[in-house]
């Protein structure tokens, strides 16, 4: 199911608002818990029912492991390991076997195996479910020992299957002691609203662009359409995920949870470094704190800190999906960094603003070329076409037509990326608009969205969730 | 002022999420999707197959989906922002609308590959030609009519900006004619014959992709000059004298304005030929006896027709007969091109046969005309179907 979907709208959230908000007023808080948790594991199963013992599977696993990894020491540790390899263990069986065995099978020869279907939202859940676990290894959270709050940690359904990758810790004693406030509640549908919003208004229109370019033939293909179609892709992956961040956000403010951010406007970074303290920042915190600062994080030898950014930016790069183009992309962004971090970051930092802005933007819109590919012919075939070495020609018929036809959904996604929203507050603060005139508008153009994304969603049946895959 | 506004917002919200299910539920629901030319979806039943691997809650969205709430205005929304608000060349993704111009589609980009082309043409002009050989057999005369569909024949009127696909309906023509020539099969090349005409917008529909039925009145008249000069006969020529092409007053739906929900009021209204004597005839819809009409629109002037106004749409197998030994009989066969035609050419032969090789597949057509052996064999097709070895491009 997609927060996207009528179903979603129409069915799942009427049925469960009621039912969820009549136990909660009433202040039965395992019950309303146990509501949310049998309709996360109903939103769960929709599309693929029978992967929900995948999930009830690593609940299982980590409120074992973490249950014995509480108890410390060798026996601690013990369960802590074995909690981890069975974690990466069904990750990697999951995701990874396919990829692996065509490679083996590439290598060695062979058939490969038979195709392995991967369940959605393995990614989130497995990497939720072993920060809880390690965690409670380490003593930063209490071991849960309701095994339902534990399910309900990690099957959740806001975040459950794009993010944000939410720690037990964010939200450890807002399950059982969480309040549902009219404020909370009107937030998160302002939340939510403006998610769906920014995937079906924005995500979904230039996404169709993106589209359209990228599946033209390469006969039909010149310098500037190329990298139309890139930039296009740019805007959705930004505005599908950070749009359903916002609607998972939203929805955990309607149900009392304060998730952590996930996106704080990345596409005006200065900088590679500042593009990921800005984007995906729940997973970049993951890596940070269980990978990176494991390794020795920056507290090391230079040539060790340049191996503990390479090992977590391949692991970035293999989390995104079990692709070779997929490793490129996280070593290009690790080789990046490095240069950032020892080579020219000063010299950069001494740059005018516009400079720095269009140095991240060509690389990052390059990272999404390589992220975009099926595989790596294709990027390489794509990045040879964007920096002149296909002998394409500049500008032909199809980037007119795609520039006219998308015009208005290009220059919306731009001004998007940019915190307009901030401005918005801030001139509220500094009291340009009066308060009630700005609850009047605010209150106006989030019902506006919400309508508009309504008659998107049942007029186009262009409607993908790029981080579904992960 | 806050606390009231937040008030507000949960209530528009929640107003929203809850009256559309209560209205999905209560409404009357529609079989049709008028403007979308399809059947509501269906939703699989449930069992441990579509449960298991998703298949009946897919189903189950379309449907959602199909019996939204006022579908209809928010498709016709949505068209208008793309068309009006936003300015768009393409509206909804698939039509193009400039001022002044035909609704002409968006055409999916195809490489030129002559190589292919040439191999493909080949591997067509040879099934046609193996097809003439039949109808040569049991004494037919065969024909190939190659007609312009809308888009073809307004190819220059996209915007240069615009992909039409040119190329490709050129040499695609240029070499499944050569073939045919080469091949000794005769042929009938309306696009020439169009432009020998001056190309007038008269003869294709505006918001179809289809000719208009002046287009087909000419290709008629065309294919049965040809049977005439060929076969020596007299076959009657339908003109002025025999009828009048009368406006059907009814608002007519074309393809391309349907995909457009209509929003767009192009005057284009269905014409057909109003004769003061018809020749009277039998007809037989695939083995059943039909009233004895080729235009079918309902008495109310408000309600809306469309191109099946033409026969009743497509048919697998229609029979005129006509009772007059003395003329020749006639087989046609095509896709819907081949409705207004049928309208107008049975008058001059004793028997007329229409299939569509879409819709019928009792025999194929070789065995079809070993059985019926008529005077003159038909095939029409379109000019985007030319490689296209399905439907009534599968001779076998």
């Amino acid at each position: 199911m997609v927060f996207s979907g009528i179903s979603f709208l129409f069915i799942f959230l009427p049925l469960l608002l009621p039912i969820y908000f009549i136990f909660a007023a009433a202040g039965f808080r395992r019950a309303s818990n146990l509501i949310l948790l049998i309709f996360s594991l109903c939103f769960y199963g929709y599309n693929m029912p029978r992967f929900i013992y995948v999930i009830l599977l690593s609940v299982l696993i980590n409120y074992l492991s973490a249950y014995f990894a509480s108890w410390g020491g060798a026996k601690g540790k013990t369960a802590l390991t074995a909690g981890i390899c069975l974690n990466i263990g069904m990750l990697v069986y999951f995701k990874y076997a396919n990829f692996i065995a065509d490679n083996l099978s590439t290598v060695f020869g062979g058939n490969g195996i038979h195709e392995i279907i991967m369940p959605i939202g393995i990614s989130f859940f497995t990497f939720q479910g072993m920060s809880y676990l390690i965690d409670v290894y380490k003593g930063k959270v209490r071991v849960q020992k309701n095994p339902l709050n534990v399910a309900l940690y990690i099957s959740l359904f806001p975040q459950l299957i794009a993010g944000p990758i939410v720690r037990y810790r964010d939200i450890e004693k807002e399950i059982l002691r969480r309040k549902e406030t009219l404020s909370g509640i009107s937030d998160g549908i302002a939340r939510f609203c403006i998610g769906l919003g920014k995937k079906v208004i924005i995500a979904n229109s230039i996404g169709k662009a993106a589209n359209d370019i990228l599946s033209l033939d390469p006969s039909f293909h010149s310098v500037s359409l190329v990298w139309l179609g890139i930039i296009a892709y740019t805007f959705q992956i930004y505005f599908d995920f950070s749009g359903y961040s916002d609607m998972a956000i939203g929805l955990g403010r309607i149900f009392g949870f304060h998730f952590p951010e996930n996106f704080n406007y990345p596409y005006i970074s200065e900088s590679i470094t500042e593009f990921w303290r800005r984007w995906h920042m729940t997973l970049s915190g993951w890596f940070r704190d269980y990978v990176y600062i494991p390794l020795g994080g920056n507290r090391c030898s230079r040539a060790k800190h340049i191996r503990n950014i390479l090992i977590v930016w391949l692991l970035t790069g293999i989390w995104h999906g079990a692709a070779w183009n997929f490793v490129f992309w996280g070593l290009y962004f690790a080789v990046i960094l490095i240069c950032e971090k020892f080579i020219y970051g000063r010299f950069l930092e001494g740059l005018p603003h516009i400079i720095r802005h269009i140095y991240s933007a060509v690389l990052i819109v390059t990272g999404w070329a390589i992220f975009y590919s099926p595989d790596m012919y294709f990027a390489l075939r794509l990045i040879k076409s964007m920096f002149f070495m296909n002998s394409l020609p500049f500008v032909n018929n199809e980037t007119i037509y795609n520039l006219i036809e998308y015009k208005a959904e290009f220059v919306a996604a731009f001004v998007c990326c940019l915190p307009v929203g901030r401005v918005v507050a801030s001139l509220v603060r500094e009291n340009r608009f009066s308060e009630p005139l700005f609850h009047i508008m605010r209150t106006l153009f989030v019902m506006g969205v919400f309508l508009l994304s309504i008659c998107f969603i049942v007029g186009s049946s262009f409607n993908p969730f790029i981080y579904f895959r992960f | 002022m806050k606390r009231l506004s937040e008030i507000i917002m949960i209530f528009l919200f929640s107003a929203v999420i809850f009256t559309v299910p209560v209205v999905m539920l209560c409404e009357e629901k529609a079989e049709k999707l008028l403007y979308e030319n399809r059947n509501v979806a269906e939703v699989l039943p449930f069992n441990n197959e579509t449960f298991g691997d998703g298949t009946f809650f897919e189903s189950a969205e379309s449907y959602l989906s199909d019996i939204f709430p006022l579908r209809n205005n928010i498709l016709a929304l949505h068209t208008y922002i793309d068309g009006t608000i936003l300015n768009k060349p393409v509206i909804n993704d698939v039509v193009y609308q400039g001022d002044d111009v035909p609704m002409l589609p968006v055409v999916a980009h195809k490489a030129l590959d002559e190589e292919a082309t040439d191999r493909k043409t080949e591997r067509m002009a040879e099934s046609i030609s193996r097809l003439s050989d039949v109808c040569h057999e049991v004494g037919s005369e065969f024909y190939f009519v190659g007609i312009p569909e809308q888009y073809s024949y307004f190819r220059n009127r996209y915007p240069e900006y615009i992909y039409n696909n040119k190329e490709n309906l050129e040499l695609e023509e240029r070499l499944l004619f050569d073939k045919l020539n080469k091949k000794g099969v005769r042929f009938i090349n309306m696009n020439m014959v169009f432009t020998n005409m001056g190309r007038s917008d008269d003869l294709y529909s505006y918001t179809d992709h289809h000719f208009s039925f002046e287009g087909a009145y000419e290709t008629y008249r065309t294919i049965v000059s040809r049977i005439n000069a060929d076969l020596k006969t007299d076959v009657k020529i339908l003109d002025d004298d025999d009828f009048d092409f009368k406006e059907v007053p009814n608002p007519y739906l074309g393809s391309r304005n349907r995909k457009l929900m209509g929003v767009y009021d192009i005057p284009e209204k269905a014409v057909i030929a109003d004769f003061a004597d018809r020749v009277p005839f039998l007809r037989t819809d695939n083995g059943k006896v039909m009233e004895s009409v080729v235009y079918t629109y309902p008495m109310d002037p408000a309600e809306i027709i469309d191109y099946m106004i033409y026969m009743g749409g497509d048919v697998g197998e229609t029979i005129f007969e006509t009772h007059r030994d003395e003329l020749p009989d006639i087989l046609v066969f095509g896709d819907s091109f081949t409705n207004p035609i049928e309208t107008l050419i049975y008058t001059g032969f004793d028997e007329t046969r229409c299939i569509d090789l879409r819709h019928y597949n009792e025999k194929t057509i070789t065995e079809y005309v070993r059985d019926f052996s008529p005077d003159a064999v038909i095939m029409i097709r379109d000019d985007t179907r030319y490689l296209d070895f399905t439907g009534n491009g599968d001779i076998k």
